[in-house]
């Protein structure tokens, strides 16, 4: 038998039936120290001088069959604690990697699944595959082009990634938006929040194997953002906040979209509520899975939807009210339980509840100018404001502070997708693998807004 | 509690309706969106109601664009072309205009002489006039603006440009087609005939001899600007062929040695050129 | 010649010809579903589906089977190859070969065997064995838990279905489809007699061919594609190619046992004689089968997927029990009424 090359711990593998092709060949290679050529030009010019010397090609390596219980080694070690517990495999156990390419990662959102068989033990996600650096770029922007930055940052619901923004550089720079623009605002922000939570039944839908929900989802989306971009002129990256106010009123086009659309939407969400609520293979899948205690989302920061399905009436639109919410009539919706079955039902009557704001909105309308008299370059005293308001995934923040300069010194936002999502590893341990997707789509996070 | 599969029922009632309901997907090539009037997705500049652009190439646009994606170029009021953005289009990176807004010398190196001629725009100016000013003529007035300087200088080209609103490509690209010197001549012009009847004669033979015995090509000058060799098909008759005109003097006809002697002869009293010269 | 040899030469004639036939079968059988199942599904989703290849886009499944044939196939660095190369085409096999013994009209069958039904169970059980290798082979997490989904999930509903059956055979008295249909033409449709043993039999079918609500084996939100996540090209295309000639077996088969089989839904006449009988036979079969495909596809359209656990669960805690009381009952009426 002839010596070949074998890395060191080899002999102990199993032996490997050998390709009969290679066996041939390396009964005519030469010894071990004579080296093969393997840069490919040089390989073809040796190759041409001596023809069929098949010995001068380098061996091509099959790696060994390791099985599946050995993990290769970490490209480094493990920084923390809490790394070294996830990544250390007991007997049976083993790491799927989940994303971030994955039919179901929402965004690109990688999940490393430590399991033992499909029983999840532990869970770590790994972020930043979708970082853009948006508060820097912010922070190098003037303080009116800042609003066109932050509208891509979760892009399910640009609207109030404006609306924060706006409301911060309007207390920093000390003016009000007129009240007509308020209500623009926020029956555009409801607007938003619609589809938004319309679009989340399709996808926890989709992600527990059921296809249609999404489109149907899909239906509904599609006009809001028509109806959107007919008051915006964009359809997703709207850019319509200004700091003082909305950058169009409303015009009568718009009006009779929106007719058109309140007149149907509810016929389209209900399609989707009948396929799920009651299907009771969709809440033998959500009803008490993943459940958040109240005690664990508040101590972990959670909020909107996900903390008050867990029965926590904290609404950032009720608690440390903006305007014209104080003037608008609506409860804090709760729902008990926190598993994904009550998320899903929060979401639903969260989005009536903004179909009911909306209704209020537009009979409530005051007239008015839309937009404040703001200069071109806005320059506020040097100081600092902050601003929150109720965002579809929950409280989303803003916090600037002023230098004086044409740009904000500093610009950070608390985004609510990037809070929730450290719940994940506290809610799937004992769960299955088909239950990580449904309890990440309950949550509704979103990645764009997570890496910012 | 309501029947075990009756929530499944209900599911496959919406579904087996939506089978018979009209659908919403919009078969795009052949049904159109509405698409509302404040649409700002549209990329094309928009018209006045008297056909004329609006945008006038103020920049305002290009210079606020939070991520820097309009480059954009128009002519200015005189008429110059300018231009936001990093000149990117090849004759554009010969706009001086072009290279001061990018932050470069405006007078490239390797044109320095050339930057250097000075034209009389007057003159120029009522040759043009002379010729109505119409494109056809555009050869005609090279002609003349080349028999007064000996060749054709770039500024002049750019005189004629402006002043005839032909776009500055197309008038290099004209003068450059052929029959017309962009750089001056320098030392003794050597032109070898190459009409049918020198050619057939041997010019052919007389012009590989001599672009031999200079080094260089026709159309192109000696390295030490003693020497410019290029072919013309007027300078003899037919009498004479082959034919060569060296300066102002023909002669002909010649055989090759004949021709190499009269360059042998020309050497030695070469006039010494302009050094500062960088070939283009 | 010898009698017996020419008895043995014509058999073996028959099957060839019967064997071709039927794989021959296949191709337009896949299209078909394939076919069915984008437009069916894309129409309630209130899309329009396929609709530029062709005439109502009816060549869409075809082109897509053409990709699949010009499309790169490709071997994991690791892969076992041998195995991998083979598990599509044992996949494909069991599918092919269940469809000898389908009666589809008097006389067409290819095997009209005293044991069809035996056979049948067998054989469409094997795909199991190709999946798990493919799931092994690849080398693959994904693969692997999908390829022992696969297992776990077959092998668990192979028990209801086949007990949903024998419920029928001992009302029959006969392990031959085609004197099951018959029977069915003396006494009427099955499903009646078998008010429990049909949904069983649908459900755990529904499973046994990795249908939704039961596709655990390639749910593509949980396990990407499951044992078929490394294949590609053809060998991606044979997977699919065999679901859905599985899919329309299953139904044919649904049709042959509870649906009376190639008889008309009313008696007069039920089943013609000669040429005429076989054509009025071929098409109330192909009609009642593609009609269990829409089904089929109308369940998918709507449902979730459900959970492994909760379909083993379903498999050993609902089906079986329910499929033995069938038995029992089924044994009792027998006696009663002497059938």
């Amino acid at each position: 038998m002839t010596t070949t090359r074998k890395r060191p711990g080899a002999e102990k593998a199993p032996a490997k039936p050998t390709p009969k092709r290679a066996s041939t060949r390396r009964k005519a290679a030469p010894a071990d120290d004579e080296p093969r050529i393997r840069d490919p030009l040089e390989l073809e010019a040796a190759l041409e001088a001596a023809p069929g010397d098949e010995s001068l090609r380098p061996e091509t390596t099959r790696p060994e069959f390791y099985g599946f219980d050995i993990v290769p080694p970490p490209d480094r070690p493990p920084q923390t604690e809490r790394e070294r517990e996830v990544y250390t495999l007991g007997d049976g156990e083993m790491l799927v990697n989940m994303g971030p390419q994955h039919p179901s990662t929402h965004g690109v959102m990688r999940l490393v699944l430590k399991v033992r068989g499909e029983v999840v033990i532990d869970l770590d996600p790994v972020l930043g595959y979708l970082h853009r650096g948006i508060e820097k770029l912010c922070e190098n922007a003037t303080y009116t082009t800042v609003l066109t930055y932050v509208d891509p940052m979760d892009y399910m619901s640009a609207m109030h990634n404006e609306h924060a923004p706006a409301l911060a550089f309007e207390k920093l720079y000390g003016i009000k938006a007129p009240r007509r623009a308020e209500y623009i605002r926020a029956l555009v922000v409801e607007l938003n929040r619609v589809f938004s939570h319309g679009l989340m039944m399709g996808f926890l839908a989709l992600d527990l194997g059921g296809l249609t929900p999404i489109l149907y989802g899909f239906i509904n989306r599609d006009q809001v953002v028509d109806l959107l971009s007919s008051i915006s002129g964009q359809r997703m990256l709207f850019n319509f906040f200004r700091v003082g106010g909305v950058n169009f009123d409303v015009n009568d086009e718009f009006l009779s979209r929106l007719g058109k659309w309140r007149a149907g939407v509810l016929d389209t969400i209900e399609m989707n509520e009948k396929i799920l609520t009651e299907n009771e293979i969709f809440g033998a899948r959500t009803k008490g899975l993943g459940v958040l205690t109240a005690k664990d989302a508040i101590s972990l920061g959670v909020t909107g939807p996900n903390l008050r399905a867990s029965g926590v009436p904290f609404d950032v639109r009720k608690a440390h009210p903006y305007p014209p919410y104080p003037e608008l009539e609506f409860d804090v919706i709760t729902q008990q339980g926190g598993d994904t079955y009550a998320r899903y039902m929060q979401r639903v009557a969260e989005l009536k509840q903004s179909i009911h704001l909306i209704d209020q909105i537009v009979d409530r309308m005051p007239h008015g100018p839309v937009q404040a008299q703001v200069p071109g370059i806005i320059r506020p005293k040097p100081g600092r404001a902050y601003a929150a308001i109720e965002s579809p995934r929950g409280l989303y923040s803003v916090y600037a502070i002023s230098d004086g300069g044409p740009n904000p010194y500093r610009f950070r936002m608390r985004d609510p997708s990037f809070i929730t999502l450290q719940v994940m590893p506290k809610l799937m341990p004992g769960h299955l693998i088909a239950d990580t997707m449904a309890v990440m789509a309950s949550l509704d996070p979103i990645m764009g807004g997570v890496d910012k | 509690m309501a029947i075990p599969g009756s929530g499944l029922i209900a599911g496959m009632g919406v579904t087996l309706r939506n089978l018979f309901r009209p659908k919403v997907t919009l078969q795009y090539p052949e049904e159109r969106p509405n698409i509302p009037d404040r649409w700002r997705g549209r990329l094309d500049l928009i018209y006045d109601p008297f056909g004329e652009h609006k945008c006038e190439v103020c920049f305002q646009c290009a210079q606020v664009c939070p991520v820097e994606a309009i480059d954009m170029s128009g002519f200015d009021s005189e008429g110059n072309r300018i231009r936001y953005g990093l000149p990117e289009i090849y004759d554009e990176r010969k706009d001086p205009n072009a290279y001061r807004r990018a932050g470069l010398p405006a007078r490239p190196e390797r044109n320095a002489a050339r930057w250097q001629e000075e034209v009389d725009n007057a003159w120029v100016d009522s040759v043009i006039d002379g010729f109505g000013g119409r494109p056809e003529s555009l050869v005609a007035i090279f002609g003349a603006v080349q028999t007064k300087y000996g060749y054709l200088p770039e500024p002049a080209l750019r005189r004629i440009s402006d002043r005839m609103t032909i776009h500055w490509a197309q008038v290099f690209g004209a003068a450059g087609l052929g029959g017309f010197r962009l750089l001056p001549a320098e030392g003794h012009l050597v032109t070898v005939c190459s009409c049918a009847a020198c050619r057939f004669a041997g010019g052919d033979r007389i012009l590989a001899a001599l672009e031999e015995e200079l080094g260089i090509r026709a159309g192109d000058a000696t390295d030490d600007a003693s020497f410019t060799l290029e072919t013309d098909a007027n300078v003899g008759s037919g009498a004479i062929a082959p034919a060569v005109r060296i300066d102002t003097l023909v002669y002909g006809p010649l055989t090759v040695d004949e021709a190499r002697h009269l360059i042998y002869a020309r050497r030695a009293d070469a006039r010494p050129g302009r050094t500062s010269r960088v070939r283009a | 010649m010898d009698q017996g040899l020419i008895d043995l030469l014509l058999g073996v004639g028959r099957f060839v010809l019967a064997t071709t036939f039927l794989l021959l079968l296949t191709v337009p059988t896949a299209f078909i579903v394939g076919q069915m199942e984008l437009k069916i599904m894309a129409q309630m989703q209130l899309r329009y589906g396929p609709n530029r290849v062709g005439p109502w886009g009816m060549f869409q499944s075809a082109v897509h089977g053409f990709k699949m044939l010009a499309k790169e196939d490709q071997t994991p660095d690791r892969a076992d190859v041998p195995t991998f190369t083979l598990a599509p085409y044992m996949v494909f096999m069991a599918a092919a070969m269940s469809m000898l013994v389908i009666p589809f009209a008097p006389g067409i069958v290819a095997i009209d065997s005293e044991i069809g039904v035996i056979y049948f169970f067998a054989v469409i059980g094997l795909s199991v064995v190709g999946m798990l290798l493919a799931g092994w082979a690849s080398y693959n997490k994904y693969s692997l838990l999908g390829g022992l989904r696969s297992a776990a999930q077959m092998v668990s509903y192979e028990i209801p279905l086949t007990l949903s059956i024998v419920g029928l055979v001992v009302l029959t008295g006969s392990l031959s489809f085609t004197h099951i249909v018959e029977w069915q033409l003396e006494h009427g449709w099955a499903v009646i007699w078998q008010i429990i043993g049909f949904p069983i039999f649908f459900i755990a079918a529904a499973a046994e061919i990795n249908r939704t609500p039961f596709d655990m084996v390639e749910a593509d939100s949980e396990i990407v594609a499951g044992p078929f996540t490394e294949y590609s090209g053809m060998r991606f295309g044979f997977f699919y190619f065999a679901e859905y000639v599985a899919l329309f077996i299953m139904c044919a088969i649904m049709v042959t046992l509870f649906f009376g089989g190639w008889l008309a839904p009313w008696p007069f006449p039920a089943q013609l004689e000669g040429f005429a009988g076989t054509v009025y036979g071929l098409f109330w079969f192909f009609l009642k089968t593609y009609l269990f495909v829409i089904v089929a596809v109308w369940v998918r359209a709507t449902l979730p997927r459900v959970r492994v656990d909760q379909l083993m669960g379903a498999s050993w805690k609902v089906l079986l029990p329910l499929a033995l009381v069938n038995l029992f009952v089924t044994a009792i009426v027998v006696l009663a009424l002497n059938l």
